[in-house]
């Protein structure tokens, strides 16, 4: 009885919490889809307007006009593909033999790629490009996908859940006769899907936005992605806004779509890896 | 499972044959032959998708010389579009490829890309030209002028000026600026105020926002942005912000005084939304809201002001103190000094100096060239952009001192920020304590 | 353990070198050569676009008589050292509240992502209206409730405060994930084992759920702290892109923003190349302490 009521009491507190917060959560999101149907006056209004006058789909006409959405959705998809996959394969072999193997320098070498998060992102761009100029990259796909597929980032955060993962299946692949690789591939990584899947979450949403870099090493128009394109809508002087929101809410609907698949691997993680701790 | 794996090795290899191509830190011995087929396999997988991307256009037509030309502002496509197409009509033998850059990224896109001769041909040029004059980057087109005979006179001499370096000079102007006072007409005919008159002054216009002011709105918004708010006032109480040596003069009387009447319209006379307000609301977009009556911006801002407030926009001259003054500033057409295709890129900004090509992107900006302006008045028939056009007579272009100018600058912006937050400013010591900041700046080896 | 691999020790080596040479070898080349290349630059008067000079360390001689330095580096330092925390506190909450099972999760789960899907420019611009002192909404909820209702976007003591707000609430739903991640890799069977022996929802949480998250709740601040300190976007769009200057930006400035401001607007490179090595010697103390400690909380099984 007592029980019972607690758990009621609780229940009714968690949903309390997590509906202010989602409050706070969705305001600027629904405010960006509202001004997507706004007029440019209507979106400076002073105070804020919330509602448009006329819903129309006059701005998304305008950005879709103005930008060659197809185009660059497509290279957006290209490169966020590659360079995911990629990177989630060599930051998670990388990250296993971190956490499960022994070898020299191992130490130093770890703190050697952490390194990299030391240096902001601005001042490493010039070098970076010097090299990408001296292969012969620039305005290529090479540009866009070799230099990001090495995430430390990545790396570190697969390194803590390899690590937290029990000693003995170790053990256990190595009695089966397991070559090191199979221990990582069939395994320990099965083990890490909801880890993987968070990463690879980030990693993609990482991607779909990166603006500076993909700005940097490519130029031309059949190279461009997303984010560079929609940068272009913010001009020297002043923004227009209701296209921006426009071109961002289509910018945005396939990474909360991609997300909306993505979390439900969370819910089913370790119980379909079907080992027990 | 065994063929993932397989594919997998493939990349893997392919990506160290990559790295380890680039000469920096190759380990170890490279199973050559297996390494590289694997590497080429992966290699032609990833083109494969480059491929698809890459729609070749110009396959046919390799004797064509294409040149790259980049630009920053998205609302002159349909300008640089048709520039372009002119262009490539008018002769035979060269392409170009166009690219915009998002303006807030511009300038740190040229300093990756062209000290690595990887960046444009041809692009636009402001104001930070002498930094890119200095080290050689740009291109000395005086020879070339002088020989296809063009008419540099056919320009505004405050834009020309801009970039030109001891008698040389390195870009062709594409467009020019003018600074105007923009007015809410219905607000005018709501608490019935006379329209601002040519020729007016400062004490007209004092007079007129104190008139407009009410609860729901001020009568005018002094603006602490430098080109489009108190350099105009500088001006027109006879000062500069720097000397003919282009040292700082930051704190001598006409500036004081100036940025004084400004202070003054907020804190004293209260006609104007303070510097909190006007940060808090954002000064343009009060003037949209109809939360001010008054505004002093340039010509860049015509075109949004009259989207969103149509007719209600209206446009009248800057008042004058001691004289008549205002700002301008104009964009150019450079070409890259280590560009392999000077000549093209050339034949490319000798086109753009056409007037029949600066009528043509007349769309968004005002043409430099002489007359090409009528086709830009044509888009607003009941403003009196001609206002506009005529500032440039009277307007001195945006200061650019001696050395370390950006730095310096920002010296100037931060006081006038701080004054206009501070209503107990004391102008005078904080001009001097900028002045003296600014000079130690540009001394500065 | 270490004992019963030494039959295949050199064996687990080769193989060790090649699971992580690709990652290594990039970063090399993109990550850390690219870093040489900067503490070099630290100590010539390079402007990005001409000739390069040795000048020694007039740069670091120059950057460190400079007020905005200091502003700089208190104004990294605060925001990093309470952004963090905060986050990662709320985050642990919000993630342990989707892991319950509640009805209505999934839809939850989307909701507190949204943040780092919306354009940045969306954010800054609606929490600069929520945050207007006269029409805005948190200051209306603070008269409300009968607080004082600060200036919190035009008065420089409030600016930081603001941003650091601004942050928290974009980084929940981001460090939410990832302690959701981990919280998954819990399994039910501790649970029910931690209930059998009588421990209450608190005692889980706090003596069982949290220790065994200690490998992510390290990954976390590591990394938010090593991001912290770099901060740069928010500032750049809340705050550079409204305001030129003055009281406001000196109260917000970040060494990244400096470090920008030098390299891209002003041309200077040598200077903001020696302003990155001292943020680059600041996360490594941080960071080199931060490992020191791990032991003491986190705990590997």
């Amino acid at each position: 009885m007592g029980k019972r009521g607690h758990r009621l009491r609780s229940g009714i507190i968690s949903y309390g919490f997590l509906i202010l917060g989602s409050v706070v959560m969705l305001v600027p999101f629904i405010w960006m889809i509202l001004t997507s149907f706004k007029t440019y006056a209507e979106a400076v209004k002073i105070p804020v307007v919330w509602f448009p006058a006329e819903w129309n789909l006059d701005n998304y006409r305008d950005v879709l006009l103005r930008l060659d959405f197809l185009q660059y959705y497509k290279n957006t998809i290209i490169v966020t593909l590659l360079v995911t996959t990629i990177m989630l394969f060599i930051g998670s072999l990388s990250a296993f033999a971190f956490a499960r193997m022994s070898f020299p320098f191992k130490n130093v070498l770890f703190y050697l790629l952490l390194s990299v998060f030391m240096v902001p992102a601005q001042m490493t761009m010039i070098p970076k490009y010097l090299i990408i100029s001296r292969l012969g990259w620039v305005d290529t796909i090479w540009a866009l996908v070799i230099p990001n597929i090495f995430s430390v980032y990545t790396m570190f955060m697969l390194r803590q859940f390899f690590a937290a993962l029990p000693r003995e299946l170790e053990d256990a692949g190595k009695i089966d006769g397991c070559s090191w690789f199979r221990l990582y591939w069939n395994i320990e990584l099965p083990l890490c899907k909801s880890s993987i899947v968070a990463i690879t979450v980030l990693n993609v949403l990482w991607c779909w936005n990166d603006l500076l870099w993909p700005l940097i090493a490519t130029s031309s128009d059949k190279m461009r992605v997303l984010s560079v394109a929609m940068a272009t809508l913010q001009g020297q002087h002043g923004t227009e806004y209701h296209l921006l929101m426009a071109a961002g809410v289509m910018a945005t609907v396939p990474m909360v779509i991609m997300y909306m698949i993505g979390q439900k691997y969370f819910i089913t993680g370790i119980a379909f890896s079907g080992v027990k701790g | 499972m065994r063929r993932k794996w397989k594919k997998w090795t493939a990349l893997l290899a392919a990506g160290m044959m990559i790295l380890s191509g680039c000469g920096q830190g190759s380990t170890g011995e490279q199973n050559a032959a297996g390494g590289q087929n694997a590497a080429d396999e992966a290699a032609s997988d990833v083109s494969a998708s480059t491929e698809e991307t890459e729609e070749k256009g110009d396959n046919g037509d390799s004797a064509k010389t294409v040149i790259n030309f980049y630009y920053w502002d998205e609302a002159q496509k349909a300008g640089m579009d048709e520039l372009v197409r002119l262009f490539e009509e008018s002769q035979d033998d060269i392409i170009v490829e166009s690219t915009i850059v998002p303006f807030g990224e511009y300038f740190t896109k040229l300093q990756t890309a062209l000290p690595t001769g990887t960046g444009p041909d041809v692009f636009w040029m402001n104001i930070s030209a002498p930094d890119y004059i200095e080290p050689g980057l740009l291109l000395d087109i005086t020879d070339k002028i002088e020989e296809a005979g063009i008419d540099m006179s056919k320009f505004p001499e405050a834009v020309t000026g801009m970039y030109e370096v001891e008698g040389r000079i390195y870009g062709i102007p594409k467009d020019y600026d003018g600074t105007a006072v923009y007015y809410n007409k219905a607000i005018f005919d709501e608490m019935g105020v006379e329209y601002p008159k040519a020729d007016w002054t400062w004490e007209d216009m004092l007079a007129t926002a104190q008139a407009l002011t009410n609860e729901t709105h001020y009568g005018i918004v002094a603006n602490p942005d430098g080109n489009s708010g108190y350099q105009n006032y500088v001006f027109q109480n006879g000062g500069n912000l720097m000397d003919e040596n282009k040292m700082p003069t930051v704190n001598s009387e006409p500036v004081v005084e100036a940025i004084q009447f400004l202070h003054d319209l907020m804190y004293k006379y209260k006609v104007s939304p303070t510097g909190a307000e006007q940060l808090e609301f954002g000064y343009s977009d009060m003037f949209i809201s109809g939360q001010t009556a008054m505004i002093t911006d340039g010509s860049w801002n015509v075109n949004k002001y009259y989207e969103a407030m149509g007719d209600d926009f209206q446009i009248a001259e800057l008042p004058q103190n001691v004289q008549k003054g205002a700002t301008t500033h104009g964009v150019a057409y450079v070409i890259a000094a280590n560009s392999s295709n000077t000549d093209a890129a050339w034949e490319f900004v000798k086109f753009a100096a056409t007037k029949e090509a600066q009528e043509a992107t007349a769309k968004s900006a005002i043409p430099a060239y002489e007359g090409a302006a009528e086709v830009w008045k044509t888009l607003y028939p009941n403003q009196d952009v001609q206002i506009l056009l005529d500032s440039v007579d009277y307007a001195s272009p945006n200061p650019r001192y001696a050395k370390n100018s950006t730095e310096a600058a920002q010296i100037l912006t931060d006081t006038i920020s701080a004054i206009w937050l501070d209503e107990n400013a004391d102008i005078q010591a904080m001009l001097d304590e900028a002045q003296e900041k600014m000079l130690e700046v540009i001394n500065e080896e | 353990m270490e004992q019963k691999k030494k039959f295949v020790f050199r064996k687990e080596w080769k193989w060790a070198y090649v699971f992580i040479a690709p990652m290594v070898l990039g970063t090399l080349i993109f990550g850390i050569i690219p870093i040489f290349f900067s503490i070099g630059l630290s100590l010539t008067n390079w402007d990005g676009l001409g000739e390069i000079t040795f000048t020694g360390l007039d740069n670091f001689k120059k950057i460190f008589t400079d007020d905005k330095l200091q502003y700089e580096i208190r104004n990294t330092l605060v925001y990093t050292f309470t952004t963090v925390p905060i986050t990662l506190f709320i985050s642990l909450g919000v993630s342990s509240l989707l892991n319950k099972g509640l009805k209505l999760t999934g839809m939850f789960r989307v909701i507190y992502f949204l943040p780092n899907v919306v354009m940045p420019v969306a954010v800054a611009m609606v929490w600069r209206w929520l945050l207007n002192s006269k029409v805005g909404i948190v200051n209306i909820f603070l008269k409300a409730i009968g607080l004082p209702a600060p200036n919190w976007i035009s008065d420089p003591d409030f600016i930081l405060p603001s941003l650091i707000m601004i942050s928290v609430w974009s980084g929940i739903g981001y460090n939410a994930i990832i302690l959701l991640a981990g919280l998954q890799g819990i399994s039910p069977e501790l649970y029910e084992a931690a209930k059998l022996d009588g421990a209450n929802g608190r005692q889980i949480f706090w003596r069982m759920t949290v220790p065994l998250l200690t490998p992510s709740l390290f990954f976390l601040s590591t990394m938010n702290i090593m991001n912290g300190m770099r901060v740069f976007d928010i500032v750049y769009t809340f705050i550079g892109k409204a305001d030129q200057g003055g009281p406001i930006v000196d109260a917000s400035r970040t060494l990244v923003f400096g470090i920008y401001e030098r390299a891209f607007s002003f041309m200077n490179m040598g200077e903001a190349s020696a302003e990155a090595v001292i943020l680059f010697i600041m996360i490594m103390i941080v960071t080199v302490v931060q490992f020191k400690f791990q032991d003491k909380w986190v705990f590997y099984e």
